[in-house]
């Protein structure tokens, strides 16, 4: 087994954000400052949105991508922007990739196996479909719902691990037959 | 002193709004409390004006803000029906608030006997826990500051950034 000696990890952490606080999106950026307070070089990628100013990453840095605040444009923005970021870093690549369980996952995922580096991502919940379209209330919501539900799950077989913030979400990947490791953590709660 | 009821959340279908809307009216019935819900989403238009004195809907409030109204209140409830965590309710046990939240499986893995449970979607109940919280404080002491010590030991910053830390140091070894 070859034995892995570098102390302080250089980390690329990728999430989008929305117009609307979530609990998911703030407990992402607080995990990314808790890695970068133990002196680990944490870069994070986002785009516009909520949680601009509202938390402090010090000293993890954050990476804003400018993007749309609309539907369906501002993702598809932030996943070609994305992609062409991490692109740009291949030449100084870090040791891994830590994303967000959103529309990030399926980018992060492209951009890791290109750059030969591991992907962890961070599942906050385990949804089937038809869950997720419990809560859409318009043909259009649903649309949004598949897409999304795509781009979480569906590339979850080329992930090399998985952070959890809940047994419970990791008995459900298990159960939708994630095989990459899981590792239950929580979030960070402070105040 | 008007005693508070607070929660913080998304305003989305799952967070069932119209439940909180009805357990403060159910509470208000039989005692005068201020009911607050802090948090932005799709359906605050449909909350923005409540017709009821008693209850507040603030949209997005800065943390500062946020922690003042939770430091003065007295106790959360949670009256979502799907969450992953609920980062809240761990703030709002550090704050030393009684937290009452519907019955998820998913609370008792995450902070165990810390919550007081309601069957999930029973308003009455929920309102009959909160009025109980509202005026046995004492009786609730001593199930938060085990709740405070549990979420303190498992959820800090240090012991979130470990448990990443020794992870991905264990894949990148593989």
């Amino acid at each position: 087994m070859e034995c892995f000696s570098v102390l302080y990890m250089k980390i690329i952490t990728v999430t989008e954000d929305t117009p609307y606080l979530a609990g998911g999106r703030i407990a992402f950026l607080k995990l990314c400052r808790a890695v970068a307070l133990l002196r680990h070089n944490v870069t994070i990628i986002t785009c516009s949105g909520a949680t601009e100013g509202v938390i402090s990453v010090e000293p993890a840095r954050i990476v804003r991508l400018r993007i749309w605040q609309t539907r369906f444009l501002g993702p598809a923005q932030f996943i070609v922007k994305l992609f062409i970021y991490l692109f740009k870093l291949s030449s100084d690549k870090p040791e891994a990739i830590i994303v967000n369980a959103g529309y990030a996952v399926f980018p992060a995922i492209f951009a890791a196996k290109l750059m030969n580096i591991k992907v962890v991502g961070m599942y906050h919940d385990a949804l089937a479909l038809t869950e997720l379209f419990k809560y859409a209330v318009s043909p259009l919501r649903k649309f949004t719902a598949a897409i999304r539900w795509f781009l979480m799950y569906a590339p979850l077989r080329f992930i090399d691990g998985i952070v959890s913030v809940s047994p419970w979400t990791a008995e459900r990947l298990k159960i939708m037959g994630v095989k990459a490791p899981i590792v239950f953590v929580g979030n960070v709660v402070e105040v | 002193m008007l005693q508070r009821v607070i929660t913080v959340a998304r305003l989305e279908a799952n967070k069932r709004p119209w439940d909180f809307v009805k357990v403060a009216e159910l509470v208000n019935r039989r005692t005068d409390a201020q009911f607050t819900w802090i948090g932005h989403g799709t359906l605050l238009k449909n909350f923005s004006n409540p017709d009821k004195p008693y209850i507040r809907f603030t949209g997005k409030l800065s943390e500062q803000e946020k922690t003042e109204l939770m430091k003065s209140s007295a106790v959360y409830i949670s009256t979502s029906e799907m969450e992953g965590f609920n980062i809240t309710i761990g703030e709002a046990l550090l704050h030393g608030l009684i937290v009452v939240a519907y019955d998820l499986p998913v609370y008792k893995l995450i902070y165990e006997d810390a919550i007081v449970y309601v069957p999930l979607g029973n308003v009455e109940r929920m309102a009959d826990s909160v009025i109980d919280a509202l005026y046995h404080k004492d009786k609730y002491a001593e199930r938060v500051a085990k709740g405070k010590d549990f979420v303190r030991a498992n959820y800090s910053s240090e012991a979130i950034g470990k448990a990443v830390e020794d992870f991905l140091t264990r894949m990148l070894s593989r």
